[in-house]
């Protein structure tokens, strides 16, 4: 095995520790060096299809079909973040030859910027002194781990990592320094990246993206966060905590535009009670500099600010469309996909938050399940129906399907809502977190759950029942009538919601 | 997931659809795992069994008939609270495989869904009805006649359902026997069998219901009937539910607080107007209250002849929403039956509801020595969110006083 795809170790932080990686990856011989990797020793490749015996997937999988033609891999994967590496490890085990691109570190924004920082800096901000250098300091420990942890899958199914910007130049080819890698098919797993660029002045040094934010170890004294969506409430929660004066600032007319209005006031409040001042309905003019610092003016006027940091818009992290760059079909902001996950471009396939169907690590991994099985020949189509939505603030929201707004759009008076309030919950109540309460919304033909949405301490794992359950169809019938939770618990809190919705349960 | 008698092998929610629309689950094959079958993949499926084609009664009041699958029809809450499925009474009596040892060969070569497929016996055209194809296989089934009872008009006062798309009686007689084989028939409510369980199960449910039983010697007041009736030139008896209305009417004047309904709002008592009265009639599967209104300022002959007007309004269904409304108790008497005391239902909204109970004689000790005395049994249902005890109590004692000295009736 050739070594030509080692380069120097040139590139900030993490990245460094990638390319290590990458490096002794391409050894086989020295793999087991690599620092936080385990060792699995040598795995044999696999042979056959690696299907479970009743994993549907909507079609035939030939292993290798590709590569018997003109093709050097199976399936080339750009991108290795969530769905990535979820993409090249499924096309591996379903027998493909795989080629993953990394332009930047392993694991991508979930791990630079996403989800993993944020439950990260929200459980750092919940302990008794909160402080930003500890938060950096063991966000980075789990970054490693799970690093390491994405490495050795990669490693054991033998994905083929380059560390590089790769760059699209025919729909079978990618050059990626300088050399170039032909596949019978491509996913774009490129993910995207904060858009300022309808705000004058946004390229201020100190007004900076979410990935910049979670590598900052100076506590920002004054932080105006611009954006109230989930991402701009959970650092306004973490940051308040830390001891940031935090604005957060929502064009719209309130936080969390798409959420449930409950939850989305539920969550203003209690980010009023931690200290964020809470702006909506605000559009930002301008952003200009005062002595080094940026000055935010707003239609309501201007603050001076120490950092800004923008939580808006996103649009595709567009580096790799190369001369393909007018063929791909751009809808709202994002890559348009088909059910199949296939983009306009023909053998390309799109997984992630680039097509633009859900932001969350989650439903990157559901895409990129669908859209390897079908780069391996399989015809899946990807269906995020009740794929949960969760924020991590204190306390904390998560929701799975419809808003109650949504659901009146669609069926008017056709669906009840049910509520418990956590403050009726007993475990919550001991435990002495009675903030929240979980709201369901259910048919009124045939009882199936059209959305719940959970304000609360456990909200995050709360919302597995009620997904799972929406899910498999299952309707308040049986909530109510057959499935047994234990006592005491929050998970109580569903089943009461439930009841109410019944209105068989006064409360 | 592959045996087709595997439960779960429907979504819960299918499974439901699938009812509604009269589709036969085990044929099906879903788009899940090893063929699980979801919603979705019945949305486009038509309806078996058109529900028209055999029930032409299955059109609800609004005119519209109930049809394919449609996530977006607006629905009432009732929906749940019962099922509103307007459509005559009618047993659908399930056949008994056993019992037809002939069939059992042609049970084999077929598939075994025949053997037990439900025959609907409509009771309005007195024939059985085949629902499916298969079912000439099965045994003949015992015949039910069941009369079919008349549409009721839809009474002002009967909280009345908003329609809810219907499950046809084939699907409910489907889904009724995979789950439970020991039903042996499923008989279907009409809307006035509905409509009086709504409005029942709604009072037991929302109210605060205490009964109270007080004995009242009436001696004296059968006596004064008596007389009343024997002496009166025109043909017009007095009912004994006159003299009941009258005392109920002083006596709620006395006591005020009976006229008390709760407000919507469950923070306010709304006091009503006069002392009218409901008079609650039991007609087959219907219930009627038509209101006798200021009992308290009408005479005895005055409140037989609304008694009489009434009934012969409810009669021929000609009852208007004034007849219907503004009472602000309800008098249930069953006299003409061999019940003791019992405890009626509040006619909601109002406080409270009174049942009197059949007449008996009993030996009682009097100032006179021992006597043969005729006694009633007043049971008064209250609502406690509006009436205390105490409050009721005295409303009883009033009422007691007055029948035991009737002379205040007639003056």
């Amino acid at each position: 095995m050739s070594n030509e795809y080692i380069t120097a170790a040139d590139g900030p932080d993490t990245r460094e520790g990638f390319q290590r990686f990458a490096y002794h990856y391409s050894q086989p011989d020295k793999a087991d060096d690599f620092p936080g990797a385990f060792s699995f020793g040598d795995v044999e490749p696999p042979t056959e299809t690696d299907l479970l015996p009743d994993d549907d997937i909507g079609g035939s999988i030939t292993p290798n079909i590709y590569t018997t033609s003109a093709y050097e891999y199976d399936v080339a994967v750009i991108g290795s973040g969530p769905a990535g590496y979820t993409a090249a490890i499924r096309a591996a085990k379903l027998g493909g030859k795989v080629i993953m691109f990394e332009k930047e570190a392993l694991g991508g924004l979930w791990l630079s910027a996403g989800c993993i920082p944020a439950k990260v800096y929200l459980k750092a901000s919940g302990s008794e002194a909160p402080d930003l250098q500890g938060a950096l300091s063991f966000k980075n420990n789990i970054v490693t781990k799970l690093t390491s942890n994405a490495a050795r899958m990669l490693r054991s199914t033998r994905v083929r990592v380059e560390a590089g910007e790769a760059v699209l130049k025919t729909p079978n080819e990618i050059v990626c320094r300088g050399r170039a890698y032909t596949a019978a098919k491509i996913i774009v797993c490129g993910g995207t990246k904060a858009d300022g660029s309808h705000i004058p002045g946004a390229s201020h040094p100190e007004v900076c993206a979410t990935d910049a934010i979670f590598r900052t170890s100076d506590l920002p004294k004054r932080l105006m966060i611009l954006g109230g969506g989930s991402e701009g409430c959970e650092l306004a929660a973490a940051f308040a905590a830390f001891g940031s004066n935090v604005i957060l600032v929502e064009t719209q007319s309130r936080l969390l535009p798409g959420w449930d209005a409950q939850v989305a006031d539920a969550i203003h409040r209690s980010l009023s009670d931690a200290g964020v001042k809470v702006y909506t309905g605000v559009t930002i003019d301008e952003i200009s500099d005062r002595h080094g610092k940026p000055y935010v003016i707003t239609e309501r006027g201007g603050v001076l600010c120490d950092k800004v940091l923008l939580a808006t818009r996103r649009r595709p992290e567009g580096s790799f469309f190369g001369s393909l760059a007018g063929d791909f079909r751009i809808e709202n902001g994002a890559i348009a996909v088909n059910e199949y996950l296939e983009t306009s471009v023909p053998d390309i396939y799109a997984a992630g938050d680039i097509t633009g169907l859900g932001g969350h690590t989650h439903a990157a991994y559901r895409m990129a399940e669908t859209a390897a099985v079908n780069a391996m020949g399989g015809k899946k189509q990807i269906d995020l129906f009740a794929t949960p939505e969760v924020i991590y603030t204190r306390p904390e929201a998560a929701s799975a399907g419809m808003s109650e707004e949504a659901a009146r759009g669609r069926f008017k008076d056709g669906f009840v809502v049910g509520f418990c309030p956590l403050s009726e919950n007993i475990n919550a109540i001991i435990s002495g977190t009675p903030e929240g309460f979980v709201k369901v919304l259910a048919s009124r033909r045939h009882g199936e759950l059209l959305g719940v949405h959970i304000v609360g301490a456990n909200a995050s794992e709360l919302i597995a029942e009620p997904a799972a359950l929406m899910r498999m169809e299952v309707t308040l019938h049986e909530v109510v009538g057959e499935i047994v939770h234990a006592h005491p618990t929050y998970a109580e809190a569903f089943a009461a919601a439930c009841g109410n919705a019944m209105g068989s349960f006064g409360r | 997931m592959n045996d087709p008698q595997q439960p779960g092998r429907l979504t819960p929610l299918a499974r439901r659809i699938a009812a509604e629309k009269g589709l036969d689950a085990r044929a099906m094959q879903g788009s899940g795992y090893g063929g699980r079958v979801y919603s979705y993949d019945l949305r486009d499926a038509p309806a078996s069994v058109p529900s028209s084609a055999s029930f032409p009664a299955d059109v609800n009041p609004m005119g519209q008939v109930l049809g394919a699958y449609a996530d977006t029809e607006p629905l009432s809450l009732d929906a749940f609270e019962v099922s509103p499925v307007p459509c005559r009474e009618k047993l659908i009596e399930f056949p008994r495989p056993r019992a037809a040892h002939g069939n059992e060969g042609a049970a084999v070569g077929g598939r075994p869904q025949a053997c037990g497929a439900p025959v609907v016996v409509d009771a309005a055209h007195g024939s059985g009805m085949i629902s499916d194809g298969a079912a000439q296989m099965a045994p003949a089934p015992v015949k039910i006649q069941i009369p079919a009872q008349e549409q009721a008009p839809v009474q002002a006062q009967a909280r009345m359902p908003a329609p809810a798309p219907a499950m046809s009686t084939e699907a409910m007689v489907a889904a009724v026997r995979s789950a439970d084989d020991e039903v042996a028939g499923v008989l279907r409510m009409n809307e006035a069998r509905q409509s009086v369980a709504a409005q029942a199960s709604r009072s037991s449910r929302e109210t605060a219901s205490v009964t109270q039983h007080m004995e009242m010697d009436i001696t004296e007041m059968l006596a004064l009937h008596k007389r009343m009736n024997e002496n009166r030139e025109k043909p017009v008896t007095l009912p004994l539910a006159a003299f009941y209305l009258k005392a109920m009417g002083i006596s709620i004047k006395d006591a005020g607080r009976l006229r008390l309904r709760l407000a919507e709002t469950q923070d306010a008592f709304l006091m009503m107007e006069g002392a009218n009265i409901g008079l609650q009639v039991d007609a087959g599967d219907r219930v009627v209250t038509p209101v006798v209104r200021d009992a308290d300022l009408k005479t005895l002959s005055e409140l037989a002849a609304d008694i009489t007007a009434l009934a012969e309004k409810a009669r021929r269904g000609d009852l208007t929403e004034r007849d219907l409304s503004g009472g602000a108790i309800t008098l249930l008497d069953k006299g003409d039956s061999d019940v003791y005391a019992f405890t009626p239902i509040i006619n909601q909204p109002e406080a409270a509801i009174l049942g009197i109970g059949t007449i008996y004689k009993k030996l009682v000790m009097t100032e006179k020595g021992i006597e043969n005395r005729q006694f009633i049994m007043q049971s008064l249902t209250f609502d406690h969110r509006i009436l205390n005890g105490s409050e009721a109590d005295s409303f009883q004692r009033r009422l007691k006083a007055v029948l035991e000295d009737p002379l205040s009736l007639v003056v």
